[in-house]
This record gives structure tokens, C-alpha cells and sequence, in this order.
């Protein structure tokens, strides 16, 4: 039955799609219902993926496609995939949820880009062919792109889409010579017969640093991160939560997947590296954050330092480092897409996102601060939430690194309080402020959208065993295949 | 049944919190109260079983990671020095619950005030139950985050917002500390509870001194030592019962909880020890110094509760555990008392809170002024009440080792200003002439019952806590055998203290205390020894404006859009407008360009 598993996903995914060309434009109430159905669909069918997963390291639910002259692309599900599957097809039916009023103009093509996004990055997780996993991770851009130009709030968002498109277009120049050095190098793209090879360590260099500046640049690591401020700033709402919730861990699970199982040595070889980056990522990040005035822009700001705290995971050459990257995407994901729509909430009230113009909020919309703080409290990493579960072990993995990293990494503790409770403390509290017209609380579908995150996040930190176990034994596979 | 004391007050804070509005004001009070009665009869009910019939338990609930790298279970256990922490945290918190029905009565917010202290209460047990370094973490930040909550109740006002948010960073300032520790001990050990930790032996020193130095840290971020002290006089903008729950009796006694918990480890220590002492001393004499000079009423009881957790962490430096939580819990007891009835008289003044412009209280309002009385005595170290037992003790054990002769004087000392500042306040506040406005002198009266009977209570407590209670926290400690002159410093000291301040006040007034604040050191007492100062303008300032001008504006805005996106697009169109120009339409110009392209072309791929 499993092996099927996948294939329903994606079956799953594509009749969505053809469903939704088959409806009128104009039927805007059925187009949003339809795409909504069809996406909760999907969540329940990933969601019994995970049920029959077997809790092995191995990939499951093969399914193989004979492609371009006689390759066949193999899709595969592991225990790193799974959450990542997971993850996407929940923040899909979300970002139905909280774009249903504020996409005023072709809302057909929005949910199609919606669930455009989803089958892509579907594919994205359980591709297991590197020219496969190239295709698909540039194919996100344009849907992602277009969401930005075309129903972006401002004229900025020209700039913005250009930074986007840019950094990321560059950045996988670099991955497409990596693929082509390798395909060179050993005559194979499929990823598992790449795992078995070994390549040479010139060849093994020159790859990892194609393939590390693309995936720096989508997770961002610190000299590639400006395009994600003015992205999340520009985008819609379904936006920044689809590009914070899982466009960012793109670039973490290519960490994950392609250096150190395809090239250990080179990862080795530039771990410190990338472990200096990530500290400056964490202090920089967390810095800059203090200092922003953009409700979007903070949020932003403290994905950058959180992303850093994964890529410390991942380069710290240990199990709980790489326990603790997933743990954290995940978590992080589910937080920080929370925080976007908080934000987004406000804005649509009150049409500003500068923190200067908000103050007393808790006074006119209770339940917004609710789950406000306590969103705010996830992304402190507060304990019993999802985030301290990843940043515990991801501290842990920089600790057994070296003595110096961890404490480096630790500052971060003090720093995204900072900003998280500074964040609340300024919005929420205080007399109410006079340019706050309209103090309409939550309604009953923003609190729909909304309480599945806040309650998640909760519940993964209280009982985060589940998931740990299955990770665990996926990276110990990864692990033990590396020795 | 054990398990009682964990959840009700959870359901009690689950409920009230979210359905305020339902139950309403008087729901939410009784509701809670009765919830936290029940928890604080389950707590006696631990205290015989635990500690007197000896029988420690553990409870298992559930797993909180169990997989290869780090097992740790969510559970209760529950030993001598819990049950008297379950007992000292359900005792003040059930006298504040009821003691708030009274002192916030006519709030609209009464039912999020109530939800708040149970989830205090809540996540409090959570910290002094827990059998592993992780689990006591929730306890430590989830106190910490509805400390926030408390202090910023009242949460239009800025001076609140600023107090909480300074508390939880600087609180986070010690949490590092700790998870720093955690993660060295299962670095070293690969583990996170206490009873593996506690039984190594022959561990490696070097490691040893940095997991207690780290978990100090941690205390002195939550037990306001020296250093990380500056939020605990702020957190006085909350609600007197809160100031009385969280920033005298427990929150702030996790600190002192989490060294008394770890002795084992620093007993591996000498190092540690030492230093633990000399920071407990030194936050013992700092605060005293500094609270014989405050005129804010809740100021001075606050300087002088970061003085007695100075000297709780001092005695844990001379592995005195017991008398450490010993005197935590006599100070408990008398500290709860002073602030109940300092935001008693506050109340019935008009909440005014300036010592300055109260005064001749003792007629209008007896029940306060008796138990601020009873409090003060206590906290002096008067024979025989309850601040006696443990202050004393604490002293002559410190003067029993003589390398670190130099806390003993600071104690005594301490214990002079303390009483000085004891009785500065009670003459000023409930003595002398009164100097308050008319309007407010005439609406003095004694408040409701709600709220004396939890001060007579908490009197009684801090009259014969400490007589009952040594019997069962003292049970292992020896007093040291000192001379008698020695024995009798403390006494002599705090009995000169209190003349002082009677005889500066009464006899020489007001020139006594025109003398008081003619002193050159009086400005540098006042400012608290100019800590914020010194860590606002030098410190906090720079690295925000670092956050600004360098990383914001000068790298991020400038450095990598010029070499990033903005850089690129301005070279490609100068360089697109020069390679136009090539297009000549001169034929020559055309064959020139093929060729050379040619030549390289063929050059780079020989």
C-alpha cells in the first residue's frame, strides 16, 4: 500500500489543479472552497503517509518515471522527506485560508499558483535525481515570483521580485555547473547510486561550492540574505508564508541531502566555514532585527538568524545536529508562517506595518494578542514550544563542535528574546495608540487559520518524541552511510 | 493524588484565563483560591509523607525525549527539599491568591490576574518537582514569562512595559548560563538528571567549575545577585501581590533552588563555592546599602529581599544546603508579610508609595502596621521569631570558616543596614507626623478582610515558621560551636542598626536625615551603585547602534546592494550601452569582432 502513498499525493495534486481550470472565473466562493477541499486532501493523504511509514531510514514509497532519453527520475520518501511533505501540504490549506478575502483579482490564478507551488515542492522533497531536484527547485521561483509581482501590495515590489529573482536565478548557475561537474565526473545523476560514489576531492570542492552558493542563497546565509527582507516585505500574505514556511528549508534539506552524503570530504573541508557564517548569521541577524521598524521585516530579519542556527546543525557533523536542523526547519516553518499572518492581520486593519504607529493593541483585540504572544514566545524559543526542541539540540550539536561556537550561539538566546519580546511589548502594550482605527478582533476563519499553527507548535514541544524518533533514524542511516 | 498538586492550579489558570468572562470576577477568585487550597492540602499531605515519614517519591508522566542521544521524562519527584519548596510555593501563593480578590477588587481584569498567578503557581511546581536539569528549564523560563505577564498587568502604562521587558532579558541573560551548563553536562555526562549527576565521583574538576560557574550564572540572573539584580527593583511596577508571590517569596528563590538542588555539584567544586560565596555577600551588602536610601516603600522591601537572597546564596558557598533553604523559606514567610502589608498601606494611602508622603499611619490602619512590625522584626533577626532561626545560623556558619572571613563581616554588616532600613521604614511610614495630602489622609482605612486575614496569617507564620520548621529542614545541620561574643555580633549589630535609625529619625530630626543625605556617598546609594547606568549608556546603547548604523545601514542597505543587485544591474546597462555602440553598421567593425572572437575561441579550446 505504501509504495502508492506517493503517488496519490501527487495524483492528488494535479486533479486539484485540473479542477480548478475546469471552474468559471468569475465563481470566486467555489474556486476558493475547491482549492481549499482538494488541498486538505492532500494534507490528510500525507498525513497517512506518515501513519504507514515503517520508521526505517531507508526511502520508501519508490516511484520511478522513465524520463529524457531512456533516464528514469525516481521520487522516495525518507524520514527527513516525510516532515517536509508534511509541512508543505499544511501550510497550503493555510494559505488558503488567510489569503480568502485579501486577493481581490485573479483569484483563479492565485490558487493555481498556490497549488502550482505545492506539487512542485512536492517534488522538490522526494525527487531523488539531482537534475530532477534542480528542475523542480528552480520551477518554485516562477510560481513564487509571480506571486510576488502580480499580487503584491506595493510598487516595491518590482525591486523586490528583482532581488528575488537575481539572487536565486544566480545562485543556481552554480548548482547547475555542480550537476554537470558531477554528471561529468561519474556519468550518474540518481542520487542513491551517488551516494555509493566516490568522487574526487578536487571534483568534490569545486561541486560543494556550486552547490553551496545556491543553497546559501535560498536558505539565506549572511552575504546572500538581502533578497529575503524586501521579499517578505513585497509579497502577499500566502507569500511570505509559503517562502518563510518552506521555501527557506529548500535550502537546508539540500544541505542535508547533497553534501554530506554525496560530498563528505568537501563538507569537512568547508564545515568551518560555513560554521563561522552561521554564528555571524545568528549575532548579525539578531542584531539587525533589533533594530527594524517593518513588522514584516523583523520577522524576516529573525528567519535569517534562525536558518543560521540549522546550518550550524547540519555542519556540526553530528546526529543531534542534524536532529536538531530538521527539528528546527519544521518548527520554524510552522512559527514564523504563524508570525507572517499575525502580522498580515494587522495590516489589513490598520494598513501599516511600522511598529511606530501600533501600541495598545491588546486593549482592542484580546484574542490577537493571545495568540500573539504566544507565537512571539515560540519564536523566543521559549520551552514546551516546537522552537526550543530544535535550538536545545542545535546548541548541543554547536557545543560537542566546539567549545567556542556554542557559546557564540548561545547569545542568541538573549538576542531573539529581544527582539520577539521587544516586537510584542511595542505592539501590543501600552495606551492604545490614536492611528488605530478599527479595532476589529479576530474573526472565525482567521482564527481557523491560526489555531492549527499555535497549536502544533505547542504540541511538537511537549511531545516532540514522535517526530525525533523517525528523524533519528533516518540521520543515523545518513550517518552511517557517511562512515 | 500527587499528581493533584501539578494540575489543578493549570485547570484552575486554563479556566479562568479564557473563560473570565463567564465565571466572573468572583468566579475567577474563588475558583482559583479553592484550587490552590486543595493544592496546598495535597503539599501538607506530601510534606508528612516526604518528610517526615521519609518516604520520596517519584511519578513518571510521560516521556519527554526518549531516543538515542538524550532521554528525559516529564515527572515528579519529590524530596525533602521539594516538599519544602511545594510548601513554601502553596502556602504564600494561596494567602496572595486570596489576599488579590481583596487588593484587586473593582480591576476589570480580575480574571486574567487570577489565571496568571495560577499559571505562576503551575509553572512553579513544574520547576521544584522536576528530576532533570531539563524539565526544571520549563519551570525557570515559564516563571520568568509570567513574571512578564504580571508585572506588565496593568499594561497601559509605559513604565510597566519597560519594567517586565527588562526583567525577561535580563533574565534571559542567566538562562544562558544555564543552558549553557546543560549542554556541558551532557557534553561531559550524557545526561540531564539530577540523581546520575549527583552520584559521580571523581569527575574531572576543570569541567566541574564551569557547569557550577554557568549554573550560577543562571541563579544570579533569577535570584537578582550582583550583577544581573538591576530588573528585580524595576519588577516593583507590578501589582503588590505580585511583588509579594513572585519577586520575594518564589520566583526569585529559584535561583538559590537551583544551587541547593546542584550541591552535589559544586560540593566537586571548592572553586565554585568560594565564588558563590563572595557573589552572595557582595549582593547582600550592595543591597543593603542601597535600600537604607530608597524612599519607595516597595523599593526598600525590594533592596532588601535581593540582600537576604545574598545571603541564602552566601551560606550555599559553605555547602550550608540546608540552612539555605531554611532561611528561603523563613523568608518566605516574613517577606510575603512585608510586601501584603506594604501594598496595604500603599492602598489605603491612595497608592502612594514615597515613605516621604506617607507616615502616622500606625492609628489609622493597627492590623498593617502590626504585621509590617512583626515582618521587620523578623527580617532583622529578632530573637526567637522566625528570620532568628536562619539569619543566625547563616552568620555563624559563615564566621565557622575563616578563608572567607571578609562575607562574614559583610553579612553583619548587612544585618546592621538591615535593620537600620527595617525600622527607617516602619518610623517613617506608620511614626512620625503624617505627611500626607489631606485628600488621601482623610479616605484611610484599614482594607477588607480579604486582606488582613492573609497577613495575620502570614504573621503568625513569621512568628513560628522558623521555630517549627527547623526541626525538619535542620535535622543534619550542627551549629557550629563559636564563642559566645561571637554568637552575640549579629544580635548586637542589628539591635545597633535599628537604635541608629530610631535614634537619627527621633532624636536628631530632621537634621538626622538632612545628615543622612548630606553624606558624599548617599547619590552613588541612592542610583543603586550606578549599575543601569553603567549597563545602559555603555553597553546596550553601542550594541543597538551597532545593530543600526553597521549592520543595518552600512553592510546590509549599502555593502551588499552595491555589490549585490544594485551593483549588477548599474554595470550591466553601462556596459550593454557600450557594447551597442559597437553596432556600428561599419562592416569592418563587424569582421574585427568575429575574428578576435574566433582567434580566442579557438585559443581556449586548443
Amino acid at each position: 500500500m505504501f509504495t502508492e502513498g506517493l503517488g496519490l499525493i501527487f495524483l492528488l495534486n494535479f486533479g486539484g489543479i485540473l479542477h480548478l481550470i475546469s471552474i468559471a472565473r468569475k465563481d470566486a466562493d467555489r474556486l476558493r472552497e475547491v482549492a481549499l477541499k482538494w488541498s486538505l486532501a492532500i494534507l490528510t493523504t500525507t498525513v497517512l503517509l506518515w501513519v504507514i511509514f515503517d520508521g526505517g531510514g531507508q526511502f520508501q514509497s519508490v516511484i520511478k518515471f522513465g524520463w529524457l532519453g531512456g533516464m528514469t527520475l525516481v521520487f522516495g520518501v525518507d524520514g527527513i522527506s516525510l516532515f517536509f511533505l508534511i509541512l508543505t501540504a499544511f501550510l497550503i490549506p493555510i494559505c488558503i485560508l488567510v489569503s480568502w478575502d485579501s486577493i481581490k483579482f485573479l483569484i483563479k490564478e492565485f490558487l493555481l499558483c498556490l497549488l502550482l507551488i505545492e506539487i512542485l515542492l512536492m517534488g522538490v522533497f522526494t525527487v531523488l535525481d539531482l537534475v530532477g531536484f534542480y528542475i523542480l527547485f528552480e520551477g518554485v521561483l516562477i510560481p513564487m515570483y509571480l506571486i510576488i509581482v502580480v499580487w503584491g501590495t506595493r510598487e516595491e515590489k518590482i525591486r523586490a521580485s528583482y532581488y528575488f529573482f537575481f539572487y536565486t536565478f544566480l545562485g543556481s548557475v552554480f548548482m547547475l555547473l555542480g550537476i554537470f561537474a558531477v554528471y561529468s565526473e561519474t556519468g550518474l545523476t540518481q542520487y542513491r547510486a551517488l551516494c555509493n560514489c566516490e568522487l574526487r576531492e578536487i571534483v568534490q570542492n569545486s561541486v560543494f561550492l556550486g552547490v553551496f552558493i545556491s543553497l546559501a542563497i535560498k536558505i539565506p546565509k549572511v552575504p546572500f540574505h538581502i533578497w529575503l527582507p524586501q521579499a517578505h516585505v513585497e509579497a502577499p500574505v500566502a507569500g511570505s508564508v509559503i517562502l518563510a514556511g518552506v521555501l527557506l528549508k529548500l535550502g537546508g534539506y539540500g544541505f542535508i541531502r547533497f553534501t554530506w552524503p554525496l560530498l563528505p570530504e568537501a563538507t569537512e573541508y568547508f564545515a568551518p566555514l560555513i560554521m563561522s557564517l552561521s554564528l555571524l548569521a545568528i549575532i548579525y541577524g539578531s542584531l539587525t532585527t533589533c533594530r527594524q521598524v517593518d513588522l514584516k521585516r523583523i520577522i524576516a530579519y529573525s528567519s535569517v538568524a534562525h536558518m543560521g542556527l540549522v546550518t550550524l546543525g547540519i555542519f556540526s557533523h553530528t546526529l543531534q545536529g542534524w536532529v536538531s536542523a530538521v527539528f528546527l526547519m519544521l518548527s520554524h516553518g510552522l512559527v514564523s508562517s504563524a508570525l507572517f499572518i499575525v502580522v498580515t492581520l494587522l495590516y489589513e486593519r490598520h494598513h501599516t506595518r511600522l511598529t511606530r504607529y501600533y501600541r495598545g493593541v491588546a486593549i482592542t483585540m484580546p484574542i490577537f494578542s493571545i495568540i500573539m504572544f504566544l507565537l512571539v514566545l515560540a519564536n523566543a524559543s521559549v520551552p514546551l514550544s516546537s522552537n526550543f526542541v530544535g535550538e536545545f539540540f542545535s546548541l548541543m550539536a554547536a557545543y560537542e563542535y566546539s567549545y567556542f561556537v556554542g557559546i557564540m550561539a548561545s547569545t542568541g538566546i538573549v538576542l531573539s528574546a529581544t527582539y520577539s519580546i521587544y516586537l510584542y511589548n511595542r505592539v501590543c502594550f501600552g495606551t492604545p495608540s490614536r492611528y488605530l482605527h478599527l479595532p476589529r478582533d479576530l474573526n472565525r476563519r482567521e482564527v481557523c487559520a491560526l489555531l492549527p499553527l499555535v497549536v502544533l507548535i505547542f504540541l511538537l514541544g511537549v511531545f516532540p518524541n514522535e517526530g525525533l524518533v523517525v528523524i533519528m533514524s533516518t540521520a543515523q542511516m545518513g550517518a552511517a552511510a557517511i562512515e | 493524588m500527587y499528581v493533584l498538586v501539578l494540575w489543578l492550579p493549570l485547570v484552575s489558570a486554563i479556566i479562568s484565563g479564557l473563560w473570565g468572562r463567564k465565571i466572573g470576577t468572583r468566579g475567577a477568585g474563588r475558583l482559583t483560591s479553592t484550587c490552590i487550597i486543595l493544592c496546598w492540602g495535597v503539599s501538607c499531605i506530601i510534606l508528612y509523607e516526604v518528610c517526615l515519614n521519609g518516604a520520596a517519591t517519584y511519578i513518571q508522566l510521560w516521556k519527554w525525549f526518549d531516543f538515542e542521544l538524550l532521554t528525559v521524562s516529564f515527572g515528579l519527584q519529590i524530596d525533602v527539599i521539594s516538599s519544602v519548596m511545594l510548601i513554601v510555593v502553596t502556602s504564600v501563593s494561596l494567602l496572595v491568591h486570596i489576599y488579590s480578590t481583596g487588593y484587586m477588587k473593582g480591576d476589570p481584569h480580575v480574571p486574567r490576574f487570577m489565571a496568571y498567578l495560577s499559571l505562576f503557581t503551575f509553572l512553579m511546581i513544574v520547576l521544584v518537582t522536576s528530576d532533570n536539569y531539563l524539565q526544571l528549564f520549563i519551570g525557570w523560563e515559564g516563571v520568568g514569562v509570567c513574571s512578564y505577564l504580571l508585572i506588565n498587568f496593568w499594561l497601559t502604562r509605559i513604565r510597566a512595559n519597560r519594567a517586565a521587558m527588562k526583567a525577561m532579558l535580563v533574565n534571559r541573560m542567566g538562562d544562558i548560563g544555564v543552558v549553557l551548563a546543560m549542554l556541558l553536562m551532557y557534553r561531559e555526562f550524557g545526561t540531564l538528571d539530577f540523581s546520575t549527576l549527583s552520584g559521580l565521583s571523581g569527575t574531572d574538576a576543570p569541567h566541574m567549575t564551569a557547569i557550577c560557574l554557568l549554573l550560577l550564572m543562571g541563579a544570579v540572573g533569577k535570584s537578582a545577585q550582583l550583577g544581573l539584580h538591576t530588573w528585580l527593583p524595576d519588577a516593583m511596577e507590578g501589582p503588590t501581590p505580585v511583588s509579594a508571590l513572585i519577586h520575594a517569596a518564589t520566583m526569585v528563590t529559584a535561583g538559590v533552588y537551583l544551587i541547593i538542588r546542584s550541591g552535589p555539584l559544586f560540593e566537586k567544586s571548592p572553586m565554585a563555592l568560594t565564588v558563590v560565596t563572595i557573589i552572595g555577600a557582595l549582593t547582600a551588602f550592595f543591597a543593603a546599602t542601597t535600600g537604607v536610601v530608597q524612599n519607595d516603600l516597595k523599593k526598600v522591601v525590594a533592596y532588601s529581599t535581593c540582600s537576604q537572597l545574598g545571603y541564602m546564596v552566601m551560606v550555599c558557598g559553605i555547602s550550608g544546603y540546608s540552612t539555605s533553604l531554611f532561611h528561603l523559606m523563613n523568608h518566605a514567610f516574613f517577606k510575603a508579610l512585608l510586601f501584603l502589608s506594604a501594598g496595604s498601606a500603599i492602598h489605603a494611602i491612595g497608592d502612594e508609595q514615597d515613605m516621604r508622603k506617607m507616615g502616622g499611619l500606625l492609628r489609622a490602619i493597627p492590623i498593617t502596621y502590626v504585621s509590617i512590625l512583626i515582618g521587620s522584626m523578623s527580617l532583622m533577626g529578632f530573637p526567637y521569631l522566625t528570620g532568628f532561626y536562619s539569619k543566625d545560623l547563616i552568620l555563624e556558619l559563615i564566621y565557622g570558616r575563616y578563608y572567607i572571613a571578609f562575607a562574614y563581616w559583610l553579612g553583619s554588616v548587612s544585618a546592621l543596614l538591615t535593620a537600620f532600613y527595617s525600622m527607617r521604614l516602619v518610623y517613617l511610614t506608620f511614626m512620625t507626623e503624617t505627611n500626607a495630602r489631606q485628600g488621601s489622609w482623610d479616605n484611610v482605612r484599614e482594607s477588607s478582610r480579604a486582606i488582613t486575614v492573609p497577613l495575620c496569617i502570614l504573621a503568625l507564620g513569621s512568628i513560628f515558621v522558623g521555630y517549627i520548621g527547623k526541626e525538619f529542614v535542620l535535622s543534619n545541620v550542627m551549629s557550629p560551636i563559636v564563642a559566645n561574643g561571637v554568637k552575640m555580633i549579629p544580635l548586637l549589630f542589628s539591635l545597633l542598626g535599628g537604635s541608629l535609625a530610631l535614634f537619627l529619625y527621633v532624636v536628631v530630626a530632621p537634621r538626622g536625615t538632612i545628615w543622612l543625605q548630606g553624606l558624599p556617598i548617599y547619590p552613588f546609594f541612592n542610583s543603586a551603585w550606578q549599575f543601569n547606568h553603567v549597563v545602559n549608556h555603555y553597553v546596550i546603547k553601542n550594541v543597538f547602534k551597532f545593530g543600526h548604523k553597521v549592520t543595518y545601514k552600512v553592510i546590509d542597505r549599502g555593502l551588499l546592494e552595491i555589490v549585490g543587485p544594485e551593483g549588477v544591474s548599474k554595470i550591466c546597462i553601462r556596459l550593454s550601452q557600450k557594447i551597442s555602440n559597437l553596432q556600428s553598421g561599419l562592416i569592418f567593425h563587424y569582421a574585427l569582432t568575429m575574428i578576435s572572437f574566433v582567434v580566442g575561441f579557438l585559443y581556449a579550446t586548443a
